[in-house]
């Protein structure tokens, strides 16, 4: 049975499965192995999350979230 | 083991090589060690059967891990290489307005993104009054416009792919 832990972090977020005895980082879509702690629905209605939700999050601030454990 | 069973011609202990820890057995008068030995089998089987796909799993994903490092080996030198591009762009700017840009320069700079290309490296095209699109692009700055809202009004920094990945987002402003 394989086993994903995830670490939910404030800025950034990570997945790591054990391989043969050692803990190992799984890389993201765009090849990083931090993915941005940001979700975020766009101007056409469309779920962003990571890297994406954050490179439109200047423009759709009203419905992008980060740092989510700062949020009041 | 089945004649030795059969015959009840087991080796004794002192038969026995003393580095042999395989686990002894009473034969004679013993019923359940049949199943015992069906269940360890069974366990063995099982354990040898996972590790063989593990295996086999492991050198596929290696195989594609390779296949991915020597693609993009270079992706650190490309990405450096890709700021000298930027000085380029602005230098040859601010001579343009001064008209002293010389063709040099500009061979020069072609020369370089010549190579780049051979190694796979692709800028992303921008159209202006396009809609934003955050999978190739990033937005620095939102501006007012009559123009249409999420769309591309300018780009500020351009944007490559090295193999299709993306290695660095177009910059560009968009309208509010």
């Amino acid at each position: 049975m394989k086993i994903l832990g995830i670490d939910l972090g404030t800025t950034n977020s990570a997945m790591a499965i054990v391989e043969a005895g050692e803990p190992k980082i799984l890389e993201n879509h765009e090849g990083n192995r931090t993915t941005p702690s940001v979700a975020s629905l766009s101007k056409t209605n469309e779920r962003l999350v990571g890297l994406l939700a954050k490179r439109q999050s200047v423009v759709n601030p009203k419905n992008t979230i980060s740092s989510v454990k700062w949020l009041r | 083991m089945a004649e030795d069973i059969k015959n009840n011609n087991t080796p004794n202990d002192k038969e026995r090589d003393i580095n042999d820890k395989s686990p002894t057995y009473n034969y004679v008068g013993d019923e359940n060690v049949l199943d015992k030995c069906q269940k360890e089998k069974d366990e063995y089987l099982d354990g040898w059967k996972r590790a063989k796909a593990d295996l086999i799993n492991y050198k596929k994903d290696e195989a594609k891990h390779f296949e991915i490092i020597a693609k993009f080996s270079q992706e650190a030198i490309i990405k450096d290489l890709i700021m000298v591009l930027d000085s380029f762009d602005l230098a040859l700017a601010a001579l343009e307005k001064e008209n002293k840009a010389e063709n040099g320069i500009y061979l020069i700079r072609t020369q370089l993104e010549d190579i780049l290309k051979q190694h796979g490296l692709e800028r992303v095209i921008i159209s202006v009054h396009q809609p934003f699109d955050p999978s190739l692009q990033e937005a620095i700055v939102s501006i007012d416009s009559d123009q249409p809202s999420g769309t591309v009004i300018e780009e500020v920094e351009r944007g490559y792919l090295l193999h299709g990945k993306l290695v660095r987002p177009a910059r560009v402003k968009v309208i509010k």
